[in-house]
């Protein structure tokens, strides 16, 4: 009986095969969406789960909102040996900043920079899934002045991975490369690329830069040893007691959002945008299967009608039906993988993932099942639909004309047209706020400005200009040099408690930063009162603690700086004193100039810029440039910095790329919402060409008949082409509300947001309206100007 | 075998309301040749659609072998169905997609015959109706009569005890008609009970019985030999 089914199922398709390729091209676009997201989905959820007893490890996270920072992922390395003691946990680890005091090395006479490197406790492999190439990584970890080089790195260097006991030489001595581990898969938060031996110490309070991870037992209660970690952790002796949390490892690559991260995390909101996204595609896919199935039913009431009669029942064609939609979906899912292998590369390159469809693994059998849900929640109102037919109006020869479910099929047009119409509205509107938020002033340039990072302090940050700055501000093309304390669009990770100079407490921490020199002209800031940072004035570089151990500083505040200490009438601030309290950084910061607020980040305005302040030991150089004279601005600055700091290859970047980078995240989103909308409109056209197809074939007679009786071909055209722009009519009063909504709530993650505006939405409902008369009358137009005769004399 | 006891059939469209049966009455024996006539319109399809058990009537009684069917699931008719009424149409009703030889066996395949055996019955019957040498075609490649003799196959294959014939001549020119109608009176000869809607008086003739409709009642119901040519006037 299947083969049965099967010839009549490939005969029907062979009889009627352009709406056989509509259905099936429109379901394969669906599914292959559908499967891009879904392995999408599975890849973000599968973060960090390839480690040893993921599900029972957790992250120390620090929270260090008095310095402004937020909930940062480190802390001191006392608390491993403090949580040690607790009976609930098996194991702990530690992953230590390395500092870049011996991270440009050499071999054979080439400098080489390495970077992300990390101290680590032994016991790495109880943590991390590691994988090692040569070598042996606990013994790297712990033998003094030992390294593990990721494979990367290894091949790099050496050209290859077998360079145990090879010397790598520092400023200050050597590394023996005692383990080489492979590359770390993209699907994890770690992203260190070389491991050094770094000397732990359980008594040390100061030093905050250890990622700790605790393994728990498997019947620990981990809130309540997470309030007991808490309690017994001690303050820090300058900065008090700041709370500590637990946080899944599973989950950080969706939680962890501090900039201090080793890299950027997922979204969750992404991935369900994603998801919905797909749901829609497949949604529109299957409404067409369903509309152009129903509609071409007639054409199969002979075959019900007879089965029927020699003694199917009812059950028996509903299988039959939806064994042939299943059929269909299987064969668009076979077309689908073709386009996922096809459009794979460019979706890993927009969401920055390697993901790969792999027919050997779970993946299979998922899609598998996925074509077989499609086919039969697709094919099921189709089914019971056709095998209603009363078998004796069909064999008494009395053709079917009546009801062809036209109620459902114009419902199912209407929901088309209004995801459509919504769709593109978001598309518009997502990208309007991108723009928009580009534009906002920034409060600084970004043109032409060039940053070099991670220069040591020594070597360009001191009173009298080095002989480092003064070379590079000679390069060719260079107009103006200063050094800055944070990267401009990343915000400064440091802050501090004020008092104001109304003797005021600040009620929390404020951003300050280190810089030069003539940072106003440096950076592009406004200057709204005062002056800018200049050697002329004597006292604005930093003075070393004189009198009770009090620094002084010349500083440079932001807008909102200025009208928190009070000041309505900013330039009133200007020669008064805002001062840092805490005891080993007492200092008195002397207001010399007002800026308007810069943004970065998210959107943090408060900063303070202090001339000379020592917050880092690695600084940036940003510099103005001429444009067209980049190529040799770079290649002269990795050179000077490699002369002058043995610091080889350094970070050099056009700060309008970093802004824009900043961007990215909504910028893919936005990117993926477009091409979803594309696709959806793609699908709903193809929807209603086939439908109108159908309705034109249907009405054949009386266009003939009407273009005898004088009718003009526009005005058939227009005919035909109503009761399709009337269900999308329809469409748009769902669409409207609806989007409305959805954008609304969208624009509330962002802190400056655009208006919705009217014409978006009337020209989303236009386009869509002027698309579908096109689609119609494209066939419309055929029809109107076939002779009449022809059709007239098959009657 | 079949017994109909003032059976009724309204359809109801929107607003509009037909009746077209009213008080039907009738009962046939086995081994019976019954030629069912009217004008169009007069419910001739509808009595046989109810007969066959494809259409259910609005009131009255219908009995198949002594068993009012009126409870019957559709499951159950559809098995009574497919194991003993066989159906000929005006417009033929072979499946397009389906070869000659697929056509006949479907019916097999309902009744979850084996395939060997399905094989042996279909090229047997194909052979009887002088068709076999078309078995790969399909329908659209046949003549009228030819695709005709493939449906009078397709209902003759399961050894129905009923064949139902609405009109079978009607699209058939008067040659290949004689020819259908010989076998359908051959056929009731070798004891199949046989029912047939038709226009032509001449056809009437091949029947025991003639049962006369007008607007839904039976006007007329006796042996076809007394026909008098007044009447039909
Ligand atoms: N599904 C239906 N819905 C409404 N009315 C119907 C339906 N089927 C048949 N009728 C009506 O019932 C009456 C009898 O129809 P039927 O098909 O039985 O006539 P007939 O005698 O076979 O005519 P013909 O000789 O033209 O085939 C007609 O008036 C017809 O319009
Ligand atoms: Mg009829």
């Amino acid at each position: 009986m299947l083969t049965n089914y099967f010839t009549t199922a490939m005969r029907a398709f062979k009889k009627d095969s352009q709406h056989f390729l509509l259905n099936v091209f429109g379901l394969s676009v669906g599914l292959g969406a559908a499967i891009i997201v879904a392995l999408f989905t599975q890849y973000e959820f599968s973060y960090d789960r390839q480690q040893p007893d993921a599900e029972r490890v957790y992250r120390v996270a620090q929270d260090f909102a008095k310095l402004g920072m937020g909930i940062v992922p480190y802390t001191q390395y006392r608390n491993v040996a403090l949580s040690l003691k607790h009976s609930q946990v098996e194991d702990a680890f530690a992953l230590t900043w390395f500092g870049s005091a011996k991270t440009d090395v050499k071999y054979q006479g080439q400098g080489y920079k390495l970077t992300e490197v990390f101290g680590a406790t032994p016991n790495i492999e109880h943590f991390i899934n590691m994988n090692t190439l040569a070598g042996d990584l606990k013994a790297a970890l712990s033998t003094p002045d030992s390294l593990a080089l990721i494979e990367f790195e290894a091949l790099r260097i050496f050209g290859n991975v077998n360079v145990i006991g090879q010397m790598l030489s520092h400023e200050s001595g050597q590394f023996t490369i005692r383990a080489v581990f492979a590359d770390l898969p993209e699907n994890t938060h770690f992203a260190f690329k070389s491991l050094a031996y770094k000397e732990h110490d359980p008594a040390e309070v100061y030093d905050l830069s250890n990622a700790v991870y605790i393994k728990l037992t498997e019947q620990a209660d981990v809130k309540a040893f997470e309030k007991l970690f808490d309690e017994q952790s001690i303050a820090h002796p300058t900065m008090g007691k700041m709370p500590l949390s637990l946080v899944p490892l599973v989950d950080l690559h969706f939680t962890a959002k501090s900039k201090a991260e080793f890299k950027i995390g997922g979204d969750k909101q992404n991935v369900m945008i994603c998801v919905g996204l797909s749901a829609l595609l497949i949604l529109i896919a299957s409404f067409n299967f369903i509309n152009m199935t129903v509609a071409q039913s007639t054409k199969r009431a002979k075959e019900v009608g007879v089965r029927k009669a020699l003694g199917a029942t009812r059950t028996q064609l509903v299988v039959q039906f939806l064994s042939e939609s299943v059929l269909m979906s299987l064969l668009a899912t076979v077309i689908a993988c073709s386009l996922v292998e096809l459009v794979l590369p460019s979706f890993n390159a927009l969401v920055g993932r390697e993901l790969a469809l792999d027919y050997g693994s779970s993946n299979a059998i998922v899609i598998v099942l996925m074509a077989v849900l499609v086919g039969v929640v697709a094919g099921l109102y189709p089914a019971l639909f056709i095998s209603s037919f009363s078998a004796k109006r069909v064999l008494s020869g009395d053709l079917l004309h009546g009801s062809t479910a036209t109620l459902v099929r114009k419902c199912l047009l209407v929901l088309q047209a209004s995801i459509s119409i919504a769709l593109i509205i978001s598309t518009v509107v997502m990208n309007q706020q991108l723009a928009y938020l580009q534009s906002l002033p920034l409060g600084y340039e970004t043109k032409g400005r060039l940053v070099v990072s991670g220069v040591s302090a020594e070597h360009v940050y001191t009173k009298e200009t080095s002989v480092l700055l003064n070379k590079l501000n000679n390069i060719e093309g260079v107009r103006q040099t200063t050094v800055l304390g944070y990267f401009p669009t990343e915000p400064p990770l440091f802050g501090t408690e004020m008092i104001w100079p109304n003797g005021e407490k600040s009620i929390d921490a404020i951003p300050i930063t280190g810089s030069g020199f003539n940072v106003v002209q440096g950076l592009g800031l406004k200057l709204l009162a005062g002056r800018d940072f200049s050697p002329e004035f004597s006292g604005d570089w930093m003075s070393e603690a004189s009198d009770l151990n009090i620094r002084h500083v010349g500083a440079i505040v932001t807008q909102s700086v200025a009208k928190r200490a009070g000041f309505s009438n900013v330039a009133d601030i200007i020669g008064k004193t805002i001062s840092d309290p805490s005891p080993q950084f007492a200092t008195d910061m002397k207001v010399v100039g007002v800026v308007a607020d810069v943004i970065i980040g998210n959107g943090q305005t408060e900063l303070i810029y202090l001339c000379g302040y020592p917050n880092l030991t690695a600084f940036y150089v940003m510099m103005t440039i001429d444009m067209q004279n980049l190529p040799t601005i770079e290649q002269q600055v990795v050179q000077l910095i490699g002369e002058h700091t043995h610091s080889f290859e350094p970070k050099v970047d056009l700060l309008v790329d970093s802004y824009r980078a900043v961007y990215r995240d909504d910028e893919r989103i936005s990117q993926v919402v477009s091409i979803s909308t594309y696709l959806a409109i793609f699908l709903s056209m193809l929807g209603t060409f086939g439908l109108a197809a159908f309705s034109v074939l249907r009405r054949q007679k009386e266009v003939a008949v009407r273009k005898v009786l004088g009718a003009s071909v526009l005005s058939i055209v227009n005919l035909l082409a109503k009761e399709f722009l009337l269900l999308v009519t329809l469409g748009i009063v769902f669409a409207f509300p609806v989007s409305y909504w959805f954008i609304a709530d969208w624009l509330t993650n962002f802190n400056h947001t655009v208006e919705q505006s009217l014409w978006v939405y009337l020209g989303a409902a236009g386009f869509v309206g002027a698309i579908t008369w096109l689609t119609v009358a494209s066939l419309g137009f055929k029809a109107a100007s076939t002779r009449p005769s022809l059709i007239l004399r098959y009657e | 075998m079949i017994s109909l006891n003032n059976l009724t059939r309204v359809y109801r469209a929107s607003d509009v309301e037909t009746t077209a049966l009213k008080s039907i009455n009738l009962t046939v024996k086995e081994g019976e040749f019954i030629a069912i006539m009217g004008p169009s319109g007069c419910g001739k399809s509808t009595l046989l659609s109810i007969l066959g058990m494809l259409d259910s009537p609005s009131s009255g009684c219908y009995q198949f072998n002594g068993d009012d069917i009126s409870d019957y699931s559709e499951a159950k008719l559809a098995q009574l169905r497919k194991t003993s009424i066989g159906f000929v149409f005006q417009s033929f009703n072979l499946i397009d997609e389906l070869t000659v030889y697929e056509n006949v066996e479907l019916p097999l395949q309902y009744l979850k015959i084996s395939k060997k055996q399905r094989k042996d019955r279909v090229e047997a019957i194909l052979r009887r109706m002088a068709i076999d040498h078309r078995a790969d075609h399909l329908p659209q490649q046949l003549s009228g009569g030819q695709q005709q003799r493939v449906a009078v196959a397709r209902a003759l294959v399961i050894n129905p005890k009923l064949i139902l014939a609405d009109e079978p001549t009607g699209n058939l020119d008067s040659k290949n008609g004689e020819a259908v109608m010989n076998m359908l009176r051959a056929l009731n000869q070798a004891g199949t009970t046989v029912i047939m809607v038709t226009h032509a008086e001449k056809e009437g003739n091949y029947a025991d019985r003639l049962v006369r409709l007008l607007d839904g009642q039976i006007m007329v119901d006796k042996a076809s030999q007394t026909i008098d040519t007044t009447e039909v006037a």
